[in-house]
């Protein structure tokens, strides 16, 4: 059975125009900022140097694909909540919207088992998102711009070499998405409770804007309760090109996201399953 | 001896302050047409969102074939096929799509899809996208979806909104062919004609309470009220108006209802021949019970 709502909610899902934005803003959006990247190189190589132009000779250029990719990730990681939840903020609360569920629930599946494929769908759907972003990210600014080390700046100007990038691009990956499908979970608990699917995102990035405030405002209350909000690890993706990586702050986001995400789904099905569907 | 398919016993829900349902018990007889009938805001959509478990909390037992229906397990929807007021499916999905999606909810076989969108004449346009589809036509979808498994039990609330007299024709024989098949089938309306043309019981809900359940026929015999129409309804109205074994209770343009403890035979032997007559009908009573 839980094969056959998976089968329904992928239908739904690929069916749907909706879907795609988010994969249509990223095709289009990276190959322009790759562009501006080889276009702008002089400038932002100049930025990454700073005054250690003074001090040392640089032979070659610094701007790769992989930094690029990078800059790229560092730019729009803190939007990518708008795209990630795009279909969570509608997979339940349309539902009830469009009234749909009013057969969809009359037959003798457990609504458990309903928001479960839901829940599953929206998971897939965010992880395949930022695999994408990252990775189609890298694959057209190594097309674009080549390989070479990749500098960044942790405790000063680091360089990681070539064959110690891939690895890191990998682990990028797999603590953004973590911080993305706790994200991704609190739209879909506001799914749960919204007959519109405007208000799961408006709520969602209202309560990631404060949090990311939070993170950033200098204020002992506010650097206390850090570390206990998944908002704060939006940009935790840095971490895997730290050298050496703190594996102890990624267990702990890994740790505090899984609480937060476990969080939401509890509230989520305790909201779906006593629902009265009137609309 | 009535075999009953379907029991509601005390049912009772409300919505803030607000009672949508007031202790709404009755039985509903196997292979019958039974009409909830009632004005907006009677309750019936609500009694038919309870029995779909679509409303979560409310209070009473219902009893399907004897056995007390859970309200934790929805196991029992296996044998109901649901219509809840306008039916919505997924626009961007064609007619077979949709009905892929309930045959996968239901682990029934695909097969069953073109048969039951030849039942509603709808195999045509299997592959149009439902938001192309007028409202007749997502009506008679609703009915396939419905039916799709075979179910021994149909609940449709107010299959004939919004259809035109054609569609309603259309809609009254399909129910009739479905209840020839041993489907029993319980239609909420507030149409009058509906009850009285489908239906072989009647519930009538009124703000929350039951005002009376029974099947139509005990309905009628019980009724002593008459409809006489004619293009000559003030030469009726002069001769019925002095016999004292008639009450004339509503007189409308060219028709007139009355209360007598006459059956329709014995009336029409009060009017002289030469006074012509449209119809004389006995009157079920419900647009009374209804007002």
């Amino acid at each position: 059975m839980m094969l056959n709502l998976l089968k329904n909610e992928l239908t739904k899902i690929v069916k749907r125009k909706r879907s795609y934005i988010s994969f249509a803003l990223i095709i289009f959006l990276i190959p322009f900022i790759v562009g501006a990247i080889d276009h702008g190189g002089n400038t932002l190589e100049k930025s990454l140097y700073g005054q250690l132009a003074d001090s040392f000779l640089f032979v070659g250029s610094l701007i790769n694909g992989y930094l690029a990719t990078y800059i790229i990730i560092a730019i729009l990681i803190s939007h990518m909540p708008f795209l990630s939840t795009i279909v969570a903020s509608e997979i339940v609360s349309g539902e009830y919207s469009k009234s749909t569920f009013r057969m969809y629930l009359t037959r003798p599946v457990s609504r458990r088992k309903i928001l479960f494929s839901k829940l599953i769908i929206v998971f897939l759907y965010t992880t395949i998102l930022m695999l994408f972003f990252i990775f189609y990210s890298l694959s057209i600014s190594l097309i674009w711009l080549g390989k070479g080390d990749l500098a960044v700046f942790h405790k000063g100007l680091l360089f990681l070499s070539e064959g110690d990038v891939t690895w890191r691009f990998l682990l990028a990956f797999f603590v953004s998405n973590i911080v993305m499908i706790t994200v991704s979970s609190l739209c879909f608990f506001i799914s749960t409770i919204s007959s519109n699917s405007v208000t799961p995102i408006i709520i969602t990035i209202s309560i990631v804007f404060i949090g990311t405030a939070i993170s950033l405002i200098p204020i002992d209350l506010f650097q206390l309760i850090n570390p206990y909000l998944f908002t704060g690890y939006i940009n935790i993706f840095l971490t895997a090109f730290y050298d050496p990586v703190p594996w102890e702050e990624i267990s702990a986001m890994i740790l505090i996201c899984g609480l937060w995400t476990l969080f939401f789904i509890i509230l989520s099905f305790y909201q779906f399953e006593n629902r009265d569907i009137t609309e | 001896m009535k075999d009953i398919i379907l029991d509601f016993k005390k049912i009772e829900k409300k919505y803030g302050n607000l009672i949508a349902l007031d202790n709404i018990s009755f039985e509903v007889d196997k292979n019958s047409i039974h009409g909830i009938l009632g004005p907006n805001g009677s309750g019936k959509s609500t009694l038919m969102r309870i029995l779909s478990g679509l409303i979560k909390s409310w209070k009473g037992e219902i009893y399907l074939k004897g056995n007390k229906v859970s309200k934790s397990s929805n196991e029992y929807l296996k044998l109901f096929g649901f219509m809840i007021e306008d039916p919505s499916f997924y626009e961007y999905l064609s007619a077979e799509e949709n009905l892929k999606i309930f045959c996968r909810l239901l682990d029934y076989d695909l097969k069953a899809i073109y048969q039951s969108l030849e039942r509603v004449e709808l195999h045509d346009w299997a592959q149009t996208k439902v938001r192309d589809f007028s409202y007749g036509m997502k009506q008679r979808l609703g009915i396939a979806q419905a039916i799709l498994h075979d179910p021994q039990i149909l609940i449709l609330d107010e299959p004939n909104n919004g259809l035109d007299p054609s569609g309603i024709m259309d809609m009254n024989n399909l129910i009739n062919s479905l209840q020839k098949e041993g489907k029993t089938i319980c239609i909420s309306t507030h149409i009058l004609k509906d009850v009285e043309l489908l239906c072989t019981d009647v519930t009538v809900l009124k703000k929350g309470k039951l005002v009376l359940t029974s099947s139509l026929k005990d309905l009628m015999k019980k009724s002593k009220l008459i409809n006489i129409s004619s293009t000559q309804i003030e030469s009726v109205i002069g001769i019925l108006a002095e016999n004292p074994e008639v009450e004339i209770i509503q007189d409308t343009n060219n028709s007139i209802m009355l209360k007598t403890e006459m059956n329709v035979l014995e009336l029409c032997s009060h009017i002289p021949k030469s006074i012509s007559i449209n119809s004389i009908t006995k009157d079920s009573g419900l647009t009374k019970l209804f007002i």
